[in-house]
């Protein structure tokens, strides 16, 4: 399968520019169906290469795109302590803020 | 208060972009958000599409730096910028302060939490004593402004 971007191994960019790079990913085969899993959001083509018993090779590739359509999720801190204070400038320029209790 | 000072631990499937901090704006505080510098267009009120924070330098409110008015549950709120912290004063104490967490992942998708901050003031004043002096019983009247002046070295 080939991805579109910098070209990267063990996550350190050996690449400056975009470009189609062919990387490996493991398939589980669940129900019968080829799955790959884990893919992050980008382009991405997979070429498939079908042969018969006599060696007759037809090749095509499909291209798609990885989308990331799930939200963060927010975790907020609801027992805060907030105490003005002025030691950070002049007047009131923030609070100080504890975890609380 | 800082952003990270709110977050517990947010997280995106992906990759989180950035996260940012914006309290309710109270009416009340006027005199001190325009004092502050958020009064955009220095006409001495802070409105709600026209002041905020220009954060990155660009010169422009873009980018989330505006007050905005959000309307939740029927209730119109104005809420200061998204920034990196939120600020608050005096004139806050006593009152509910609306402080929201916003996060956005690397592809846009935003999410954010909320907590309603009640505001008070627990730290004592602090007294700034003169220094000793040794006042005869004929100085009434110097005494009277030292102590005149003392009352003015309490802050809060």
């Amino acid at each position: 399968m080939e991805r579109w971007g910098l070209k990267y191994a063990y996550g350190i960019p050996l690449s400056t520019d975009y470009a189609w790079y062919e990387e490996t990913y493991q398939v589980m085969v669940v129900g019968g169906r080829p799955l790959v899993t884990g893919l992050a959001p980008g382009r991405y083509k997979f070429h498939i290469e079908a042969f018969d018993h006599c060696y007759n090779k037809a090749a095509t590739y499909k291209e798609f795109r990885v989308l990331d359509k799930i939200a963060p999720v927010m975790k907020c801190d609801d027992q805060l302590n907030i105490t003005l204070s002025n030691a950070q400038g002049a007047g009131l320029r923030a609070a100080i803020p504890n975890p609380g209790l | 208060m800082n952003a990270k000072d709110v977050d517990e631990g947010s997280w995106d499937n992906c990759a989180m972009d950035r996260i940012k901090l914006r309290r309710s704006y109270n009416a009340d505080c006027q005199a001190d958000f325009v004092a502050k510098g958020y009064d955009w267009d220095k006409n001495n009120k802070i409105e709600a599409g026209k002041d905020g924070w220009d954060e990155n330098g660009d010169g422009t409110l873009q980018d989330h730096e505006k007050f905005v008015s959000v309307t939740r549950n029927g209730v119109a709120t104005i809420m200061t910028p998204w920034l990196d912290y939120a600020e608050f004063f005096c004139c806050d104490l006593g009152n509910k302060v609306v402080v929201e967490l916003g996060g956005w992942d690397k592809s846009g998708n935003f999410s954010y939490c909320w907590s309603e901050q009640l505001i008070e003031d627990k730290v004592l004043p602090t007294y700034i004593l003169p220094w000793a002096v040794t006042i005869k019983c004929t100085d009434r009247a110097w005494v009277e402004g030292l102590l005149t002046a003392a009352g003015k070295g309490l802050w809060m």
